[in-house]
Parts: structure tokens; C-alpha cells; sequence
């Protein structure tokens, strides 16, 4: 064992945890209890394996490593390589093998990889499948699991002794298998089982021809698209085989695409998954509860729940799911919700936070939602104030886009339920926008605002209709063109419930100028596709239906060429649905496993 | 007597035996005996030694195959259907009688299974149809293969899921594609698939009396399904996970403590290892003839018993102990028999060489012939010193004398 190294590629080349990886990378994330880089070093000096290797590219693992003191374990031989031009793993593995460290085997493990699987019999298979064939250079190992995430959504199909053959990714819908590839002769055993119930777990060990064929394919830049695709659909040149290494049921990983599976996971190390890798057990409360600091009585914790060292909570705090760090500070009445937090954050009193990341250092006075949060954004953050328990006094909106066009809006306060406000507001949102850029801030402005002053769809449409309106002159150019610009606004706010408010309030504007046609507006409605076909039938039919109308009855007489129009549209959809369900009605199918 | 089943054969129709010329010339299919027994007998065998009586069995036949008919009336109920009818169409118009789930058998396989372990298992796993298929395996001590089930070139591929159900299937002879393609949910639907390529579908079925209405439905849609193997079975395993094929079947009225009937749709395969054989070409034909010779251990349970006495036969006749005699037949002297099965009341001259054939009931053979590998119907005659080497010989067919023949197919 002593030849063996294992390479750690400490660095992601992705942007999931955007405001993070920035400054830190995501192998000195804090992972609960310890960092995730020293989960992986006790990991693996458990499987004894002693030579690491570390790939990064940030100097902060570099400083990490320097200032490193870890008492009473074995001392690791930590090497560190710095990757500082490499854009993609397959510039690090590049950059890996010009050092010519590796001269046989290696474990390649990825940085954000938090797992319990004993390697032991891992290893003893991939010597095995060397004895047998020199070709054999590279073993997956993938454990048995619900695929959940996008990054996991693969198909394996594997030929006899878990040879893989080939990595289907499960974007299409109808999957092919090249029959020159394929050896289907009558009679012979079964051959080919495909799987969909395995993870990949990012650890893989490697001989050092991987790192020459990255060497001698200098595009490559990942193993999974590149080198792995690139050897299982060229298999019949190729003699080089892959073969994958399936865990028993209770070894699992877990790694940490984005924040949804950091959250995951954390839950997951929590509930003793990746046993026997646990926090400590002198923490323990009861259902998956540590506390390592102070808990106050009247607190209240759900399961899955860790709580650092010297954090105080404080009573009348909730905390749900949550993962809060060492030295926090938390105000009476917090809630926390889905949330991880790392170490000396303070939180105001009567803060939500729900569904977030809190790095270190911050300091938290209003509620937040799904947001990462670092000590250069924390003032930026766009801030919630829709929680009905609170005052409305505690909170501020602020703005959350630097290039708003219209300033002036945001810097006033809330007025609730203030439609006066609304319709200035709306004004003044309709005279600047003359380009379709232009409207799509204004769809965030008016978001925004919606949120800010819990203002319902209705009076949204309402009050736009009334400034849209008076823009527009009553010729059919400047309706096109005025449809055209808003377009995406209309759609946005005019959902299903709002089409009669929405078409109320052209019929009043009709009724009052002569000049504009009901019927041109409800045309070009449904030429941008804000109304259905329905919706247009039924409001004619009503129409129709009215008396003593003058305006109903001119109305009906000009839209009848319209009405026959949909009414065939209609027709024909009906006929095309009856022909589809005839035939491939394929129907999105949910994962049944036992 | 069966209370959840009902048996179905499919006796024969207009074209059954169109593979086995020129036996089925005259005569019906299900009547051409292995070992001296006729075909249709051993379907019926099995299924009354499971338990079936006469009052369950169905067999539908076309009017020109009423010899069969009369011959099994007593041991099950003879329906006859129109005479261009498919196997699909047959079933609909004897839907009045079919009144339960029903295993569908066609007259022509022979197979060794235990039925009643099929029909626990479509019990077991609540499957709307279940496949019987035989596994053929190498049998890898002898390093060499079983013949194999059918000796057609074409196979099956099959797509199995791990709870045994059966996702896609396809015929290799059809597809003439380079690349073989199936749909993604398919693939999703179960833990792990398998691709087997060695499965042979034996045509029985156990079907739950929903796949007779979900049937006539898409008749009623005109979807031109007739032939239940080869368009009916793949249509439905391609939309098995169709709501709109399930919605074909009729919802049952719902009393109030009743459990709501499942509306899932299930193909299921039961894999079995057992002798499965069908006989629909002549190659098939003689195998099964020859295995039913073979005594002792690699005797297949299904033909043993069929031989029960003896007969008196000159002392110079050679005969070698795995053919088989049938009743009633004179052999003449210096007769050597090798390896063939011989029916009841016929006659064989002095001098005749007879290997590996198969002659069934009342034939003639005269003096000083030669018959090899050869298939000789009812009431055939072989003139004086005729060689046939590998030719078949229809009902009532007759040779000249002093022929020598090849890889012929002689009719009346």
C-alpha cells in the first residue's frame, strides 16, 4: 500500500455556489463538523492510505495546509500540486502526470465527495481485474441509491462481471444501441443488464495510463464526457476496458453539485448514513440532534439538527433542518429553515431564514430566503418582508438590482394596499420603457414591488392596463408595435385567473373611445399568445349572448370572422389529440423502485 | 376442475402447417402424432393432469380441421370459427364462451413445464399477462449447446426487467436497422434490465379476462390487430405504460367495501428452464419426434409411458432399441430399423432399411427399400426398391417402384 497515492482534486470547475468558490474553494467548505477536505483525509487514512496528493488551485488550501496541526492521528504525506492554469480536471490531471509522481496506481477522488465505502474490496477488485487484463485501467465505483439529482441521471449498461459498456445520459428520449457494438446472437446467455438505480460516486481508481491518455488528448478536459464516453463508444478499436465496482447497500456517497445536495448531504451525515463517519457521538441528543453548544429550554429544534460549538440559542428560537457553525450568535425569535450556517455569523433578533447559505462572518438584521450569503454580499442581498408573524416595521426593502431604471420607485416605503401609489408607480414604469430590454427590468421592478407590497395579480393588471392604454394611439401600427414591446410583461402577469380583469378593462376602454376596436385587441392578445383560444371563444359567445347592446352587438358582428377562425383551430386540435392518443401517448413515467 | 382458469387452444386455422408441407396437405396439424401420438393429446394431457376438465377447455378450430374436433369431443369443447379467421379473430368470436382469465395455448408446443407454477405465479405477481418462455442455456460441463427450441434463424430479443416483467420485445428478423432503439422510460421503469437473447416465447399466455375486452376494444378502433403473436403481444407491450391503453379496459363498478381494481397494466415473463419445443416446421418436427425416443436419463418426462408394450417381430429383423413400433404392424425379414418411429398397421416388406424416419399409421413399404431420414404420412405407400433419402411424403402419397429420390416432397 505504501505505493499508493491517492489525488485529491481539491477544486470544482463549476460556479454552482457562485458567490462562495469565489473566494473559497469548495474543498474547505465547512461540512457540519470539520471541513470537507479533512472528512476525505480521515476517510482515507482509515482505508489506510497515507500518500495524498492534492491538486488545487487556490492559494487558500495552500496557506490551509501550512498552518495545519492535527494531533494524535498517523502523519499523512500530503503533497501539494498546484493546478493554477488548469481551466478543466483534465488540465490537472495533465499537470499531475508532467510531475511524474504517480508511477503506477492511484486513487482519483473529487473535492466534494463525502463518503463511507470501504476500500479494501475495492482495491482487491481492481488488482484482480489487472491480473486478468492489462486493459483494465480504470474502476468506478458507484454504489446502489434513488437517482435524485440531474448530475446522477445516467443509465449503465454493463456487460458480464460489471464491465461497462456503455453511459447513457438520459436526455433523449429514445436510446439507441449501435448493433456493431452489440453482440446479440441467438442463444447465448444474457449479456447486457442495464441499470438505473446507480450513483456514480467520484472516486475511481486509476492506472497510470489514464494519465497518459489524458496526456496524449490534450482536449479533453473531463473524465465522465470526455475520457469515459471516449472509451466505452469506441470499445471495438479500443482494447482499454473500464470496469465499475458497486458498493453494497450500505456504503453510500454523496456529492455536492450545488447547494440543494450540500444540504442534502449534510442531512444525510446527520442521520448516520455515511456510518461509521458521524459527528461526535458525545453531542447526541436524540433523532439525529447534536448540540455542541449551548441550547436554551424553550428553543425548538427539530431532528436533523446540528448546533457548533459555543453558539448559544437563545429561547424562542426554531430551528428546522438546519446546520449552524461554532461562535454564532442568534437573536431570540429566530427561525431558521433548510439552512446551513457556518461559523461566527450574528443574527438580529426575529430574523427568518429559510432555504439559505451563511458564510462565515456575516451578520444577519433581515429576513432572507434562499440566498447565498458572504461577507462582500451581505448588504446587497435582496431581503424578504412577507412573513405575516413580524412587524412590517422591522424591514426595509431594498433594492436588489444596482441598474434599476427606476430609482426613485424603490426608495419610497411600502404602501400597503395603496392603489393610487400603484397606479403612479405603473405610470411612470410604462413612459420609460421603450425598448424590450427595458421592459424586462420593468417586469423585475414590478416583481418586486408586487412582493414588497403583498399586491395581488388583479390590481397589478389593472393598473397596467389603465398606464398601457394611454400610451397607445388608435392605429393598428402603433397596437402592434405596443403588443410587440410588451409582450412578455403582459404574459407574465396575465395568467389564467387575470384574463377576465384583462379583458374587462379593454372592454371599458373600448366603450369609452370609439376609435379602438375590442376586436384588434383581442386578435393581437391572441397572436402573443397571452390569450387561449378558449378564453376569446367563450368571451365572443358571451357577448353575443348580451342585449340591448349596441357596443355588444357591433362587437359581434366584426369579430365573426375571428370566431369561425379559432373555432376551427380548435377543431383541429381536438382531432390531433384523438390521432396522438392513438398513438404514442408516451406518458412521463415516476420511478417505481420495491 | 379449474376455478379461476379457463384453457384455450388454438387448434389450427386456415393456414396451420403451412411450414410443414407436405404433411399437413390433407390432414390437420394437430393430429400429426409425436411418438405415435397425435400432437393435440399431449396438450391435453398436460392440462388435465393440472386439473382442467372438459367443461374448461376451449379448442378453436376452423371447419376444415374437423377430424380434430371429433376426436377430442369428449375431453373438451370443440368451438368452430370462420374459416379465414387469425388467431386474434378466432378469440373474438368465441368471446361468449370465454368467461374467465384463460391460458392460451397453441396446439403445436410441446412443453415440459408444471403449468400450475405458471399459473401461480400470474396469481402471485397480479400480472395482466404472463409469457411462458423457455430459457435455453448452454450447457457448459458438455461445452456444448442444447438444440435449441426453434431451429428458425430468427429470435426474440427480449428486454426483462428485474421484477420479471417484460419491457420490450423484438424480432431479430424484423429489424433490419443498425442500431437498436428504445424508449428511455422504458429502460427507467425497473431497477435493472436485462437483454436476453436466448428466450424462447413457447405461445402460451395466461391473460386476465381484461385483455379480451381491452382486444375487442381495439378492434373496435379498427386497428387491423389480428394475429395475437406477432401484432397484438408487441402492441401491447410497446404501450404498456399508456394511460390511454388503460383506459380501453372497462372500469368495473366499484361497491363500496370492494378494493379498487389496480389499473396497472403488467406483462410478465416466467422464465423456465424446462423442455419446451415448437412444432411448426419440419426441421421442429423431427426433433421432437427424436426426443421422444430417448430413454433413460436424458429421457424428457413429457413422452415417457407413451410406449407400453411389446411386439413380436421376426428374429432376424435388426431393430435398434431406441425405435419406436407402433400396434399392429407386419415386418417383413431382414428388416433393419434404426433410430425411427413406426405408427400402428403398417406393413414393411423384406429387406428394407429404414433410419431416422418418422411413418406414421398404415403405410405401405415394399421389398428391398432404402428410407432415410424421411417423413412418410397416413397411408402412404413406397413402391418395390425405391431409395428415399430425406424426402416427405403427404397423405395417401405414393411412390413407383425403382425410384431413387432426394429432397422431395411428393402429394398425392
Amino acid at each position: 500500500m505504501s505505493e499508493f497515492y491517492a489525488v485529491i482534486l481539491a477544486d470544482n470547475y463549476d460556479n454552482q455556489f457562485n458567490h462562495l468558490t469565489n473566494t473559497l474553494p469548495k474543498s474547505l467548505f465547512p461540512f457540519v463538523d470539520d471541513l470537507i477536505i479533512e472528512h476525505q483525509i480521515n476517510w482515507l487514512s482509515k482505508n489506510e492510505i497515507d500518500q495524498i496528493i492534492i491538486l488545487y488551485r487556490n492559494e487558500k488550501i495552500a496557506e490551509y495546509f501550512n498552518n495545519r496541526k492535527r494531533l494524535g492521528r498517523k502523519t499523512q504525506n500530503i503533497q501539494l500540486i498546484n493546478i493554477l492554469d488548469s481551466k478543466s480536471s483534465g488540465d490537472a490531471l495533465r499537470e499531475l502526470y508532467s510531475h511524474g509522481i504517480i508511477q503506477q496506481d492511484f486513487l482519483l477522488l473529487f473535492g466534494d465527495v463525502i463518503t463511507n465505502i470501504s476500500l479494501k474490496d475495492v482495491i482487491n477488485k481492481y488488482h484482480d481485474q489487472r491480473k486478468e487484463d492489462k486493459m483494465n485501467i480504470l474502476l468506478m465505483v458507484a454504489h446502489q441509491g434513488t437517482q435524485q439529482y440531474e448530475e446522477e441521471r445516467f443509465l449503465y449498461v454493463l456487460e458480464s462481471d460489471d464491465k461497462l459498456f456503455q453511459l447513457i445520459d438520459l436526455q433523449q428520449k429514445q436510446i439507441k444501441f449501435n448493433k456493431k457494438h452489440i453482440t446479440l446472437t441467438k442463444g447465448m446467455p444474457c449479456k447486457y443488464v442495464i441499470r438505473s438505480n446507480l450513483i456514480e460516486s467520484g472516486i475511481y481508481i486509476c492506472n497510470r495510463d489514464v494519465l497518459k491518455s489524458f496526456q496524449e488528448n490534450f482536449m479533453w478536459a473531463e473524465i465522465k464526457e470526455d475520457f469515459i464516453k471516449y472509451m466505452t463508444t469506441t470499445s471495438d478499436i479500443q482494447e482499454e476496458k473500464i470496469h465499475l465496482y458497486i458498493a453494497p447497500k450500505i456504503q453510500v456517497s454523496q456529492r455536492i453539485f450545488h447547494p440543494q445536495s450540500f444540504h442534502n448531504a449534510c442531512l444525510k451525515y446527520l442521520s448516520r448514513f455515511f456510518f461509521p463517519y458521524c459527528p461526535q457521538q458525545q453531542y447526541y441528543v436524540d433523532f439525529f440532534k447534536y448540540f455542541a453548544g449551548r441550547v436554551d429550554q424553550k428553543a425548538k429544534i427539530s431532528d436533523q439538527c446540528f448546533i457548533g460549538q459555543n453558539t448559544d440559542v437563545k429561547p424562542k428560537v426554531t430551528i428546522t433542518k438546519s446546520i449552524i457553525g461554532k461562535n454564532c450568535k442568534l437573536g431570540i425569535g429566530c427561525e431558521i429553515i433548510n439552512s446551513i450556517l457556518w461559523d461566527n455569523i450574528e443574527i438580529d433578533d426575529n430574523v427568518i431564514i429559510k432555504d439559505c447559505i451563511v458564510a462565515s462572518g456575516c451578520k444577519i438584521k433581515n429576513s432572507i430566503q434562499s440566498q447565498i450569503v458572504t461577507m462582500e454580499n451581505q448588504k446587497n442581498v435582496k431581503q424578504l418582508s412577507n412573513f405575516q408573524k413580524y412587524d412590517d416595521n422591522t424591514f426595509q426593502s431594498e433594492d436588489s438590482d444596482e441598474e434599476s431604471d427606476s430609482h426613485e420607485l424603490h426608495q419610497k416605503k411600502p404602501k400597503e394596499n395603496d392603489d393610487q401609489g400603484l397606479k403612479e408607480d405603473m405610470i411612470d414604469i410604462v413612459a420609460k420603457c421603450q425598448t424590450v430590454s427595458q421592459v424586462r427590468q420593468a417586469i423585475i421592478n414590478v416583481d418586486t414591488i408586487k412582493v414588497n407590497s403583498n399586491i395581488a395579480f388583479e390590481n397589478i393588471v389593472i393598473a397596467f392596463m389603465a398606464a398601457f392604454l394611454d400610451t397607445i394611439q388608435p392605429d393598428i401600427d402603433s397596437l402592434k408595435n405596443a403588443y410587440a414591446l410588451w409582450e412578455e410583461f403582459i404574459v407574465r402577469f396575465v395568467s389564467e385567473t387575470e384574463v377576465l380583469c384583462y379583458i374587462k378593462s379593454i372592454e371599458t376602454f373600448c366603450r369609452q373611445n370609439q376609435q379602438y376596436h375590442l376586436n384588434q385587441f383581442l386578435q393581437l392578445s391572441y397572436k402573443h399568445q397571452i390569450l387561449s383560444e378558449q378564453v376569446i371563444l367563450n368571451y365572443q359567445n358571451q357577448m353575443a349572448a348580451v342585449e340591448d347592446d349596441q357596443f355588444a352587438k357591433e362587437f359581434t358582428q366584426s369579430s365573426q370572422q375571428f370566431k369561425e377562425y379559432l373555432e376551427n383551430i380548435i377543431a383541429e386540435q381536438e382531432q390531433q389529440q384523438t390521432q396522438d392518443e392513438q398513438g404514442d401517448g408516451e406518458y412521463e413515467y415516476e420511478y417505481v423502485y420495491e | 376442475m379449474q376455478v379461476k382458469y379457463q384453457a384455450i387452444i388454438l387448434g389450427g386455422g386456415q393456414q396451420a402447417g403451412s411450414m410443414l408441407f407436405p404433411l399437413c396437405q390433407d390432414y390437420s396439424k394437430g393430429l400429426l402424432p409425436i411418438c405415435n401420438k397425435p400432437m393435440i393429446l399431449y396438450q391435453l394431457d398436460v392440462l388435465e393432469s393440472v386439473g382442467f376438465g372438459p367443461q374448461d377447455i376451449l379448442i378453436l378450430i376452423t371447419r376444415n380441421h374437423q377430424a380434430v374436433g371429433d376426436l377430442v369431443q369428449r375431453r373438451a369443447e370443440v368451438v368452430y370459427v370462420s374459416d379465414d379467421s387469425d388467431s386474434g379473430s378466432a378469440l373474438l368470436e368465441s368471446c361468449e364462451k370465454i368467461k374467465k382469465d384463460f391460458i392460451l395455448l397453441s396446439c403445436d408446443t410441446m412443453i415440459g413445464a408444471n403449468i400450475l407454477n405458471l399459473l401461480d405465479f400470474h396469481y402471485s405477481t397480479k400480472a395482466t399477462i404472463t409469457c411462458l418462455i423457455k430459457e435455453e442455456d448452454l450447457d457448459k460441463k458438455q461445452g456444448r449447446a442444447p438444440i435449441s427450441c426453434n431451429l428458425n434463424e430468427s429470435f426474440d430479443i427480449m428486454f426483462i426487467g428485474s421484477d420479471h416483467s417484460l419491457l420490450h420485445i423484438i424480432n431479430q428478423e424484423d429489424d433490419d436497422q443498425a442500431s437498436l432503439s428504445v424508449t428511455r422510460n422504458v429502460l427507467l421503469s425497473c431497477e435493472s434490465v436485462q437483454i436476453m437473447t436466448n428466450l424462447f416465447d413457447t405461445h402460451i399466455y395466461v391473460c386476465q379476462y381484461e385483455v379480451l375486452e381491452l382486444f375487442l376494444n381495439l378492434n373496435k378502433q379498427k386497428l387491423e390487430i389480428q394475429n395475437w403473436k406477432e401484432e397484438f403481444l408487441p402492441y401491447i407491450v410497446k404501450h404498456q405504460r399508456n394511460v390511454n391503453l388503460l383506459n380501453l379496459i372497462a372500469k368495473k363498478e366499484q361497491s363500496l367495501f370492494q378494493e379498487r381494481k389496480q389499473q396497472q397494466f403488467s406483462i410478465k415473463v416466467f422464465i423456465t428452464q424446462d423442455y419446451a419445443r415448437r412444432l411448426n416446421n419440419i426441421k421442429d418436427y423431427q426433433q421432437a419426434n427424436f426426443e421422444s425416443v430417448i430413454k433413460g436419463n436424458k429421457g424428457i418426462p413429457l413422452y415417457q409411458g407413451v410406449q407400453d408394450f411389446q411386439l413380436q417381430y421376426p428374429q432376424d429383423a435388426r431393430i435398434s432399441p431406441d425405435s419406436v413400433i407402433g400396434e399392429g404392424t407386419r415386418i417383413g425379414n431382414k428388416v433393419t430399423i434404426q433410430r425411427s418411429i413406426i405408427g400402428k398397421n403398417c406393413t414393411i416388406g423384406d429387406h428394407v432399411k429404414i433410419s431416422n424416419s418418422i411413418i406414421m399409421k398404415n403405410v405401405v413399404i415394399n421389398s428391398n427399400c432404402i428410407i432415410q431420414h424421411c417423413i412418410l404420412s397416413n397411408e402412404s405407400a413406397v413402391g418395390h426398391a425405391t431409395e428415399l433419402n430425406k424426402c416427405n411424403l403427404g397423405n395417401l402419397a405414393s411412390v413407383e417402384p425403382n425410384q431413387k429420390l432426394v429432397d422431395e416432397c411428393i402429394i398425392r
